[in-house]
């Protein structure tokens, strides 16, 4: 399925399409800059539901001269960074880890809409609202500059942080743990019970991920692991609610927050969110489906979800002083997985901040291996040609692979010499050829598995990877600059663009408004792997060669800029141009001979 | 993602670094930590796969993380067991135990848990340098155990309580999980020996006992089969105060064999002697109250001649005075035979304070 990105460009008819690109700030602020009493030296309360309360909401709209989001599959943070102008005093208006929202819109109506839709708070996360960015604040700064002209101007900087929560250290204190037997042992210090971890053979990584974002940031550890004897003694899990019958939140959300993404509470009273119920969780080896589903936001979800390849030792987690992210990395298994976040469409078109773990979806159609998921399955933005402003394509040697060896590594050996065993029953995969070519250039890794595949070795997951990393010299790479995406095309998406299906690695949003008066948006994407779209155009003859494009001369030409008048025919050598002087029909000759 | 100079983006799942080829691999030579691990497989020095050839080789499963990273189970193969003293000359080895199950469905096994450490970070230097207690071992006594140090290889048992006191117990040999191994009696175990720190030793299976009790300055032995002592050809001396035999209250002196056994013999000679004296003594007056009585029936029968009867019997009536006279010093003989028959009763009966132990008793 691929959604052409230029519809809502409205290039019909004239072929061309003019916007005016305005932008919104929405910042939903705490009503407390500080919840420290030093009189008491701890919080002034600890009621869950003073802990989101709000004041009014604040929407900067002309304000705002210019700002950049950006986000990347190689960080689970995505960044903002907003310049405002004007009298308002940003400083005392906007705290340190306020929420902030961004869209960008193609014009000034839909967002006079979105400004009043937030003020109001109403949802305003829809397909098309433009929604760029969802975090907190991080800094605001004000810079007072002297101009040359002598003129003093004074701008504020803010940038924000999303999926920051992600981020937040754990802190688990070992001195409690010895006065408190009951949260000694590691699952009963998160209160969690064995199954919810582990599978026969190991901990599991389908049920490991979902438990700690449940533990961490949504439910949390409840009151029979935290306060067992119910006495308001000792605080053992900050976060927790005292007197509240239910499961103190780990992390807590204003409600005003949750009414933009329209999400729902899982409090029985307070309204207050957990950071869980505004994270949309996506867990499983994606696997879509070739039938159309109606609305183009439910053909970028996979039709169904399987389990994920992973058996991890069944080693304690190590909470304290980590931030949460590398706890939940160490049971992703990230040979044949993959964990990033991102702003996407859930399955009613609504973009919420999405954590995605799935099994690396870069594999071939000629793979033979059920548990895959295919590149060319995957839902596709289609760029037009008309949208790129820049692009800078090409492929590089540093991508080169052609030694595959993954070493399995299981919670017991029943046999000492077990991966001898490995190595005889799964030898690595190799192309000989290539090696004798251009050296060795190999993929080695130790995986966790469980104990069968660890003695038949991991002949599977090499496969996996071999099939997705061998050739990768001829994958197409680079950055392609576009006028700005409204839909919310994310970094994990692939892109289909003059024939070459990619991989989105990074998207950023650029706007701005020059002194002159002229708004600019730009969207930058960061590519990479791509193949060709349709392999049937390719004038190959081997099926491995018939993957990649760009193999004969005349193609990736969309977009390409057309010769002048000063051309010459290439077979000839004359200048071009008839006696009519239509030029273009020597050039449409010239190319086609 | 990384970008390379040149444009190109590289996919998040890989990274960026520079092939170094002289910094060796971290993992081959970089292993300075501490490991814990379980013995999977015991290679003697002379299985064909020893690398030694002299040493007993472990292969040890061990759970390799670093850090807060994944953990992984690595085999380190021929793993030797660090040596206390070092020497040739002294020396101090023992072997480990394999785990004994082969089912894939177990996670920790029966093996001996092990710490090691690899010389200069070496993989394949690794050295046991001690154990580490699962949670099969058995649990500590707790604070009435007070301070105690237990040992126990192969079902021979010692342990310094909190009083000091050293025992050791031989129960048997045993498998891994601390049961006594199949094929071993259970009633041949519970062989102990015992040092108390009041000063009492035993060395003791169930009723067969052998103590040295300081504390009422006793040796004794106790076997309910029987106590034997044997000293071949030599000969076995018991010194002491007093000896009882038979029981504690033991009261009936011993008899003095030989002082006994002589005075008897004495008195059994002179009444011998005697009663032979008497016998001939009796003999003699035999033969005279013979001679006598013909003596006298021979003047029996000269009286029955009126008056010359008497006058001739005379003779033989003097004859037999004399006969019957000489037979009362044969009595005589016979008296004093007797006599001394009872003198030497008397005498044997005189010394018999002397045939008693006057300190050894029996029952």
């Amino acid at each position: 399925m691929a959604y052409d990105l230029s519809q809502t460009l409205d290039l019909e008819g004239s072929g061309s399409s003019s916007a005016s690109p305005h932008w919104v700030l929405g910042v939903v602020r705490f009503r407390e800059a500080s919840t420290f009493s030093r009189a008491d030296m701890a919080s002034r309360s600890l009621d869950g539901s003073e802990v989101a309360a709000e004041r009014s909401r604040l929407v900067v709209r002309s304000d705002c001269v210019s700002l950049a989001t950006s986000g990347s599959k190689e960080s689970h943070v995505k960044n903002l960074v907003a310049v405002l102008a004007g009298e308002r005093d940003y400083l005392a208006e906007v705290l340190p880890d306020d929420w902030v929202f961004c869209w960008i819109v193609r014009d000034s109506d839909a967002a006079d809409d979105l400004a009043r839709r937030f003020g109001a708070g109403e949802p305003c996360n829809e397909f098309l609202s433009g929604l760029k960015h969802v975090g907190r604040v991080y800094s605001v700064r004000r810079h007072l500059v002297t101009g040359d002209d002598g003129r003093k101007r004074v701008t504020y900087m803010l940038q924000g942080n999303g999926f920051k929560e992600l981020d937040r250290a754990v802190f688990w204190d070992p001195y409690l743990s010895m006065a408190a037997p009951t949260i000694d042992t590691w699952l009963g210090r998160l209160g969690v019970a064995v199954d919810k971890f582990f599978a026969d053979d190991g901990i599991d990584v389908n049920k490991a991920i979902p438990t700690l974002v449940d533990i961490l940031f949504g439910t949390g550890i409840n009151q029979r692991t935290a306060n067992p004897a119910g006495e308001d003694v000792l605080q053992i899990v900050s976060g927790g609610t005292a007197g509240s019958g239910e499961a103190p939140y780990a992390y807590c959300v204003p409600a005003s927050v949750g009414a933009v993404l329209a999400s729902g509470s899982r409090s029985k009273g307070t309204g207050v969110l957990a950071y869980a119920d505004v994270l949309l969780p996506l867990f499983g080896r994606q696997v879509y489906g070739t039938d159309s589903r109606g609305s183009p936001w439910a053909e970028f979800l996979p039709a169904d979800l399987e389990p994920l390849m992973g058996r991890f030792l069944p080693d304690p987690p190590e909470l304290s002083g980590r931030p949460a992210w590398s706890v939940l990395g160490d049971y992703l298994n990230p040979a044949v997985n993959e964990m990033y976040t991102a702003l996407r469409a859930d399955r009613s078109g609504r973009i919420q901040p999405t954590f995605v773990v799935r099994q690396l979806p870069f594999s071939t159609r000629l793979l033979d291996v059920p548990e895959k998921t295919e590149f060319l399955s995957l839902p596709r933005w289609k760029l037009p040609a008309s949208m790129v402003a820049d692009a800078d394509i090409g492929r590089s040697a540093a991508l080169r692979f052609n030694f595959e060896l993954l070493t399995g590594s299981a919670i017991a050996q029943a046999q000492p010499d077990v991966v001898t065993y490995a190595r005889v029953n799964s030898p690595a995969v190799r192309d000989d050829q290539d090696v004798r070519r251009n050296g060795l250039c190999p993929d080695m890794q130790s995986i966790n598995v469980g104990i069968y595949e660890q003695q038949r070795g991991p002949d599977k997951w090499m496969r996996l990877r071999a099939d997705m990393l061998f050739g990768g010299h001829m994958h197409l790479s680079g950055t392609v600059s576009c006028v700005g995406v409204l839909e919310p095309i994310a970094e994990g998406d692939n892109l289909e663009y003059d024939g070459v299906v990619y991989h989105i690695e990074s998207v950023s949003h650029a706007a701005s408004l020059s002194e002159d008066g002229h708004r600019s948006w730009s969207t930058t994407l960061s590519l990479s792997h791509g193949v060709r779209a349709d392999e049937s155009t390719s004038a190959l003859t081997a099926p491995d060669d018939r993957l990649w494009a760009a193999t004969s001369p005349g193609e990736l030409q969309a977009g390409m800029p057309g010769l002048t008048y000063a051309g010459v025919d290439p077979a000839s050598g004359d200048p071009l141009g008839d006696e009519s002087g239509n030029f273009f029909a020597d050039l449409s000759a010239a190319r086609n001979s | 993602m990384p970008t390379l100079r040149d444009g190109t983006v590289i996919p998040h799942y890989l990274g960026v670094s520079r092939p170094s080829g002289t910094t060796p691999s971290a993992m081959v030579f970089g292993n300075a930590s501490l490991r814990i691990g379980e013995v999977v497989e015991v290679i003697h020095a002379d299985d064909p796969k020893s690398v030694t050839k002299r040493f007993t080789e472990y292969a040890v499963l061990v759970q390799h993380r670093d850090g807060a990273g994944v953990g992984a189970a690595v085999t380190y193969g021929h793993c030797v067991v660090a040596s206390l003293y070092g020497g040739e000359a002294d020396f101090d080895t023992y072997t480990l135990r394999a785990r004994s199950r082969d089912d894939l469905q177990s996670d920790t096994g029966d093996g001996s848990k092990v710490l090691l450490l690899c010389v200069n970070g070496d993989i394949n230097s690794a050295f046991i340098v001690a154990g580490a207690r699962g949670s099969e071992a058995p649990q500590d006594p707790g604070t009435q155990g007070g301070h105690r140090a237990a040992r126990e290889f192969n079902g021979v048992r010692q342990e310094i309580d909190r009083t000091g006191t050293w025992a050791v117990t031989v129960k048997g040999a045993t498998a891994a999980n601390g049961d006594l191994a199949p094929g071993v009696d259970p009633d041949s175990g519970g062989a102990s020996l015992e040092l108390e720190s009041g000063g009492d030793a035993r060395l003791a299976h169930d009723e067969q006992v052998f103590e040295v009790l300081h504390s009422s300055r006793k040796v004794r032995a106790a076997g309910t089969g029987g106590v034997e002592l044997d000293a071949g050809s030599s000969e076995i001396v018991a010194t002491a105060g007093r000896v009882r035999l038979g029981s504690a209250g033991a009261s009936d002196a011993l008899v003095r064999g030989t002082t006994q056994r002589r005075a008897e013999a004495r008195r059994n000679r002179d009444a011998a002697s005697a009663l032979s004296s008497a016998s001939a003594a009796v003999g003699t007056a035999g033969s005279l109250a013979s001679a006598a009585a013909t003596q006298l029936a021979a003047v029996a029968a000269l009286h029955a001649t009126p008056i010359t009867g008497p006058v001739t019997a005379a003779p033989a009536l003097a004859g037999a005075a004399a006969t019957v006279g000489s037979m009362a010093a044969s009595l005589a003989q016979v008296a004093e035979a007797l006599g001394r028959v009872t003198a030497a009763f008397v005498q044997y009966e005189a010394g018999s304070a002397d045939y008693l132990s006057a300190k050894n008793t029996t029952d």
